[in-house]
């Protein structure tokens, strides 16, 4: 099974997000801000991506990516931003990072299935 | 200038005199006010039963009582004091300074150009551009959509408010800044019809089941999300994000169901009807949408900007 993060703080766009996931052949962990992804992604080293939104509490979903490739060292997982922003300053500035893509919500699972199947080896 | 949508608006009405209710409804419509037509006794629950007004036209003189026009118009004013009054004058009597505490207009049916100014002066005192009315209703269906899959989304008729009374007990608030306005958006709706629509499976598989009100708080929360942020994509400039501005408290009471953002201006509404296509018997799931832009307001900025404004495609996969 290939594991997925869902980064989100609203707990109703875990859900949709994570059943769609489920429901074709991902297995999904859930965390409810970027402080949180973190964490998650610090105990379960086979987390192949992540899906974030970027505007959350505690630690927004940029951060977090910067953390998981900086302090964490972490190069190989995808980072997918999900998020209502559209912004290119905000775009570049995940691209700087080293995000791997970015999709505005709203969320469209047969539109993405393909790329994300591709990222966890599936 | 920017083109405007002319929006409608519901008043109360109350003339006794037959002809002269005629001629007050024809005006009506060619203005794009909705009268509730009513006598004074269904008057106060016809106030109740609609809490979405625009202002009240009432006659001076009800039931051949020459005052009676400025005390009903009095106790409408203490209940639902944001409404306009708008008194028909019979008499050259001078109102009394407590009458004009809580009628704010007069007029004569000898003058209805100065009706007209007035209704526009107040009643109509925002103009919205009609490409953001049809663009607000275009990305808020897309977002309803998006949340309530299973669901037929509908916008009806977008009018103005003058009322601050909210529907139903579950809300929402989130501010909205450009370069060409400043305010807020509200969604409201009944949480016992949002309950039983997601029961019903409106929205997604696995999401109905045993829903707290903060599950349902959460639904309405993440459609406001999207709704605002596929308004900021479209219609606000990157430039607007650096700007620090200044905040007003917004004052709600739940109790009495009351929310007020300091100013007087008409806020635009749109009712959005849910339906079961499969169940038409069924009632709509009606979600309420308020637009407020009371911190700043300028169309023809707007009208510079969406000439320009262009959105990209949502939900696919833009991989660096």
């Amino acid at each position: 099974m290939a594991h997925v993060l869902v980064v989100d703080d609203s707990s109703t766009m875990r859900e949709i997000v994570s059943s769609f996931l489920l429901k074709n052949g991902f297995e999904v962990v859930k965390a409810n801000d970027g402080r949180d992804g973190l964490e998650q992604l610090r105990n379960d080293p086979s987390i192949k991506l992540v899906l974030s939104d970027v505007n959350m509490p505690n630690m927004d979903g940029l951060t977090m990516a910067e953390n998981i490739r900086g302090e964490m060292g972490n190069k190989t997982v995808h980072i997918v931003m999900l998020t209502t922003e559209d912004n290119q300053a905000m775009r570049e500035r995940g691209r700087a990072i080293g995000v791997t893509g970015w999709v505005v919500k709203p969320f469209r699972g047969e539109a993405v299935l393909g790329p994300f199947k591709k990222m966890c080896g599936l | 200038m920017t083109e405007t949508t002319k929006l409608e608006a519901k008043v109360l009405l109350i003339e006794p005199d037959l002809q002269e209710r005629n001629k007050l409804a024809e005006f009506c419509v060619a203005q794009g006010l909705k009268p509730l037509e009513c006598e004074p006794a269904g008057a106060l629950a016809l106030l109740e039963a609609h809490q979405d007004l625009a202002g009240l036209m009432i006659s001076e003189t009800l039931l051949s009582d020459p005052s009676a026009g400025p005390a009903w118009a009095r106790s409408v004013h203490k209940l639902r004091p944001e409404l306009p009054v708008f008194l028909r004058r019979m008499s050259d009597r001078e109102l009394t300074p407590l009458e004009q505490e809580f009628v704010q207009f007069e007029w004569s049916s000898s003058d209805m150009e100065n009706l007209q100014a007035i209704v526009d002066r107040t009643i109509f005192s925002l103009r919205y551009p009609t490409p953001l009315v049809q663009g607000i209703i275009d990305l808020s269906c897309t977002a309803l959509q998006s949340m309530f899959p299973n669901a037929h989304v509908e916008a009806q008729s977008p009018y103005v408010v003058h009322d601050r009374i909210i529907q139903g007990e579950v809300s929402t608030l989130i501010a909205i800044e450009s370069t060409w306005c400043r305010g807020y958006m509200m969604l409201q709706t009944e949480e016992n019809a949002l309950r039983q629509g997601m029961i019903a499976g409106l929205s997604y598989d696995g999401l109905g089941g045993e829903l707290s009100f903060r599950d349902l708080n959460n639904m309405l929360g993440e459609t406001t999300n999207l709704i605002w942020g596929a308004f900021k994509n479209r219609y606000i400039p990157p430039q607007a994000f650096a700007n620090q501005q200044t905040q007003i408290p917004i004052v709600i009471n739940h109790a009495h169901k009351y929310i007020s953002f300091g100013s007087t201006d008409p806020q635009l509404c749109i009712r959005y009807h849910l339906t079961d296509a499969n169940r038409p018997e069924v009632p709509a799931l009606v979600i309420v949408q308020r637009f407020i832009f009371n911190l700043h307001w300028s169309p023809d900025q707007f009208a510079e900007y969406s000439a320009t404004a262009d959105s990209g495609p949502t939900g696919e996969l833009d991989l660096f």
